[in-house]
């Protein structure tokens, strides 16, 4: 009975203190700066979403995690897109698209009922999501998350890009159990049907929009079989020109271009990506030398203060690290992120 | 009486009692089957860890994973009840453990390891020497080597029918039954365990039930034991097991929840020993065959290994204190499937042990060289000591190279399949005191490994990962038990305890910048508590078990988003056990984890809940 009491006792102390606590300091918000995409290991149900506000170097390392008080949800978070000041994270082993609010972080609901979503491009408060499972992209309403519509295109859909009311979505398939695609597929946004195939290289990936208007699509090569290929395509005709990668021993991954539209950057030669080559969109042939050499897994392009953003994956299970070079591929800084940062989101 | 009496004291001791096995044996043929003294050359100087009777305990519904988890030198990591399921002991993977029934090895040539998922809940005992078992047992023995025999009735008993349910729409239930000739035996079992393993769990504060976590397993074994003469004996066995599992997803309610495992693996072995004028010699002849299965919404794979077994040896015991124990190993496998380069092995080794014995001392010395596809593995010796201090205190102490030859899928897995890896190798010792007394045994061991070439699967290109040898690790730690047996009035009562300190940890990787250097192994508790109570009187029982694991990472730099917390998981069971004239019915209640506690032995991979299993079991 005395223990009860005593128990009773320090129980009510407790309480006290909890009901004393001093008031906690304002929450961050995430309004400016750069989202950092971590992909977390596949299986393992959980990754992450680090934030740097590069005005007073504040890092953030699981910002939505500390929000929210719950991890992502799963596993294989792929892209984030930011649409409407919402933040759209495509979680991809997770079957699910996270949508919380851009500028603190909360979660205000999930797009569910995509099996394997990859990439997220938005529109006129419509999102366009792309699956690998069903080689579709979903057409989703960004208000209410619903599936409205979707749209086969070729096998196992990757990046996409909006431009002039056109939908252009990567065929990304290069071996794995799918089936082998070469193609980009172009959506009329007005109707949300496909108008044209271009064949461009193997396992097209990624793809960026130049200064000059000219549409450049990174294939990366069927798995230990075919060559990557930076290809050119001329919208006005889909006329192609292709640039050869020299073998089939790696595949270039992850490019992107600058804010002026004149140099495309990505990964190439090794691990999970590799060292970060540069290229003007002027020219004819590929880099020989990387401008940074080092294995990266991620990159991004910041589009004012002209400086690139590599992710460094040292393995998937233990965390990796933001690095930021200047131009010339000097080290500036670096930042101790989740596992597999995969990609960057500059906020504008 | 008698019986029931020694039923009882095993139900209590099992989980870390040495040796109480033997008394239930039956004693036909023992003299020599020859693989016995493998072990039992192995155990000299190690720490023999536990035999846990799984007939015994668990009130005929516990599962394999459930005995070795029991153990304090064991670290389980399993998807969820029946589900995927493997094991590693004293801070090794589980890779590094070896288990063996009827001299075949358990673990799959593909995975490299033991799905423990997939065995039967009861009708085994298990042995468990602990530390480095290359020498004796070959590829893989670094952490522990698990002998597994079969143990379906005591003397007098011939039949035996149970089953019972659980909690999650679980079903279990087993026939075993003896013939018996002049100089003849068969028994055979069969066994089903099936759930359905839709507990509730929490995820972000709501309530989810599991999906996709159902089990159905069916293990049929016979074993027939001939007696040619008092010289020579032959045994023929059989195992086969069915499956059809989920593959469950992570916690995440709106992960794919699809996929599937279905396996189906047979053993077949015919052992025979024979008396020459000097020594015995055994041979041993089994094929294995395992085919497993996997589907979700894009796949549909089918991966199969066929593994050839032949073994040789011979025993003489040349004096009172010399013995000599040699003998060749050859086991041949050939990998099918999606997911393989069509690949065959062979790994042939020779080695020889020399046994002196004589009153206070026990000292093992033993050599072997295995040769993996004509290429020299590792060479490998041991020397094990055991010396009697005092009357009641031994010293023990080994030393042992070991290795562990990549898995087929290490090896060939398509993509990211490296067939130029090196075996994972190093030198393991371990040194201690037992204590034995009238009421109580006492044993502390403190053990050390290294381990060079440590391979780890690792991004290699894009989506491809591939295993290395990457890393060097260090193992150190310490093991302590206490088994205590008192009679109090007419209650039987007894003790165990069990704790594990163990450090695994990274002391080189040739990944640039790993942040894994100086920290611990992933999924290797650094502290592992067990205790079990039990009582008994007349015909009731009372056990009480509980194991505590300490905190355990799930990623290789230890951050702290990667812990699983520490956890604490109480079982207790009752039974009462009806004698009649001929045959007993037990009748037994288990409730699991009665704290509830909420625990991952795979981060994110809920477990359930206080659970409930009931039965009855009637034997003859």
């Amino acid at each position: 009975m005395k223990k009860t009491i005593l128990g009773l006792a320090a129980l009510s102390l407790l309480a006290c203190t909890k009901e004393n606590e001093p008031t906690p300091a304002p929450e961050k918000t995430f309004g400016t700066g750069v989202f950092i995409v971590n992909e977390g290991v596949w299986g393992s149900g959980e990754s992450t979403l680090s934030h740097l506000d590069e005005s007073n170097k504040d890092f953030t390392k699981s910002a939505f995690l500390d929000k929210n008080g719950f991890t992502l949800g799963g596993d294989v978070f792929q892209s984030m897109t930011i649409s409407g000041n919402k933040a759209f994270m495509v979680i991809n082993n997770g079957s699910v698209v996270e949508v919380a609010d851009a500028t603190t972080l909360a979660s205000i609901g999930q797009i569910t009922g995509i099996t394997s979503p990859r990439y997220m491009a938005a529109n006129n408060g419509l999102g366009y999501v792309s699956d690998w499972a069903s080689d579709n992209v979903y057409v989703i309403d960004l208000t209410t998350y619903g599936v409205l519509d979707s749209i086969a295109v070729g096998s196992d859909p990757e990046n996409m890009l909006v431009d002039n009311d056109k939908l252009y979505v990567a065929n990304s398939a290069g071996g794995f159990g799918s089936a082998e695609d070469s193609t980009i597929s172009i959506i009329d946004l007005s109707n949300n049907t496909v108008v044209d195939n271009i064949t461009v290289g193997d396992g097209p990936a990624s793809l960026q929009m130049d200064a000059n208007g000219d549409l450049w699509v990174l294939c990366t090569g069927f798995y230990n079989a075919t060559a990557g290929k930076l290809v050119k395509v001329d919208l006005s005709d889909n006329s192609t020109i292709a640039i050869d990668f020299p073998g089939i021993d790696f595949q270039p991954v992850k490019m992107t271009i600058n804010a002026a539209g004149d140099k495309l950057y990505y990964l190439y030669g090794g691990y999970g990506g590799g060292s970060v080559y540069e290229m003007s969109i002027s020219s004819s042939t590929l880099p020989t030398t990387p401008v940074i050499t080092r294995e990266h897994y991620g990159l991004g392009v910041h589009p004012t203060n002209n400086m690139i953003y590599g992710g460094v994956a040292p393995s998937f299970s233990e965390d990796g690290w933001m690095i930021r070079y200047d131009l010339n591929g000097s080290v500036i800084d670096s930042f101790n992120v989740g596992i597999g940062p995969n990609g960057f989101n500059f906020i504008n | 009486m008698r019986l029931l009496a020694l039923h009882i004291a095993i139900i209590g001791c099992s989980l870390f009692s040495k040796g109480q096995q033997d008394s239930i044996k039956n004693n036909f043929l023992e003299e020599i089957i020859l693989e016995d003294s493998r072990l039992q050359n192995l155990a000299v100087g190690h720490g023999l860890n536990a035999t846990a009777d799984t007939m015994l305990i668990g009130g005929h519904s516990s599962t394999f994973s459930e005995f070795l988890f029991s153990n304090h030198s064991n670290h389980i990591r399993s998807y969820g009840p029946g589900l995927s399921a493997t094991f590693s002991s004293r801070g090794s993977s589980s890779s590094q453990v070896n288990l063996y029934w009827n001299n075949l090895p358990l673990n799959s040539p593909g995975l490299g390891s033991t799905d423990i998922g997939l065995l039967p809940s009861n009708g085994f005992s298990l042995t468990q020497v602990n530390g480095g078992g290359s020498t004796l047992y070959g590829n893989q023995a670094m952490g522990a080597t698990v002998s597994v025999t079969q143990t379906l009735f005591r003397e007098g008993e011939s039949f035996r029918i149970g089953g019972g349910v659980g909690s999650f729409g679980k079903y279990f239930g087993n026939v075993s039954g003896k013939l018996q000739g002049k100089k003849w035996e068969n028994y055979t079992s069969l066994n089903y365990q099936s759930s359905d393993n839709d507990f509730t769990y929490n995820y972000r504060n709501e309530e989810y039930n599991r999906k996709n976590a159902d089990v159905l397993v069916l293990n049929i074994t016979n074993d027939f034991k001939y007696s040619f003469s008092n010289r020579a004996n032959l045994t023929v066995a059989y195992w086969g097991t069915i499956s059809d599992r989920g593959s469950p997803s992570s916690y995440v309610p709106t992960a794919p929840a699809n996929s599937r495992l279905e396996d189906e693996n047979h053993k077949v072995v015919a052992i025979y020993n024979q008396q020459l004028k000097k020594g015995v010699i055994s041979f041993t002849q089994g094929f294995l065959s395992e085919k497993q299965r996997f589907t979700d919404s894009n796949l549909d794979e089918l991966n199969s290994t066929k593994n050839v077994v032949s073994k040789l040896s011979y025993s003489l015991s040349f004096s009172k204190q010399w013995s000599l124990f040699v003998g060749f190993d050859n086991f041949w496998t050939e990998a099918t499937g999606e997911n393989k380069t069509d690949a065959t092995q062979n790994n042939f080794s020779g080695f020889g042990s020399l046994k002196y014995a004589k009153e206070r001392l026990k000292a093992v010395l033993a050599l072997r060289q295995e040769f993996i596809d004509a290429k020299t593995a590792p060479f490998s010796p041991s020397l094990g000591l055991e010396y009697e201090v005092l009357e009641n205190l031994a010293v023990i102490g080994n030393v042992s190279y070991n290795f562990r030859y990549p898995s087929l899928n290490d090896k060939y897995w398509t993509v990211g399949g490296n067939p130029d890896l090196k075996p994972e190798q190093g030198w393991s010792g371990e040194a201690g005191l037992k204590y034995t007394h009238t009421y109580f045994d006492i044993e502390v061991t403190y053990y050390r490994q290294s381990v060079e070439n440590f391979i780890q699967w690792i991004p290699v290109s894009g989506a491809i990962w591939s295993p290395q040898n990457v890393k060097e690790v260090s193992i150190e730690g310490a093991e302590a038990s206490l088994e205590l047996k008192y009679k109090v009035a007419k209650v039987n009562t007894g003790l165990n305890l069990g704790y594990l300190f163990n450090n695994s940890i990274v002391t080189k990787s040739s990944i640039s910048g790993d942040a894994s250097v100086g920290k611990q192994l992933i999924y290797n508790p650094q502290h592992k508590f067990t205790t079990s109570i039990y009582g008994q009187y007349k015909s009731f029982n009372l056990l009480f078990g509980s194991a505590y694991t300490g905190d355990v990472f799930a990623r290789t730099d230890n951050s702290a988003l990667s812990t699983l917390e520490h956890f604490n998981v109480l079982n207790a069971q009752a039974s009462y056990i009806l004698k009649l004239k001929k045959s007993s019915f037990e009748l037994h209640i288990a409730v699991l984890n009665f704290t509830n506690e909420n625990y991952q032995t795979i981060k994110n991979y809920p477990m359930p809940g206080i659970n409930f299993t009931t039965g009855i079991t009637l034997t003859i």
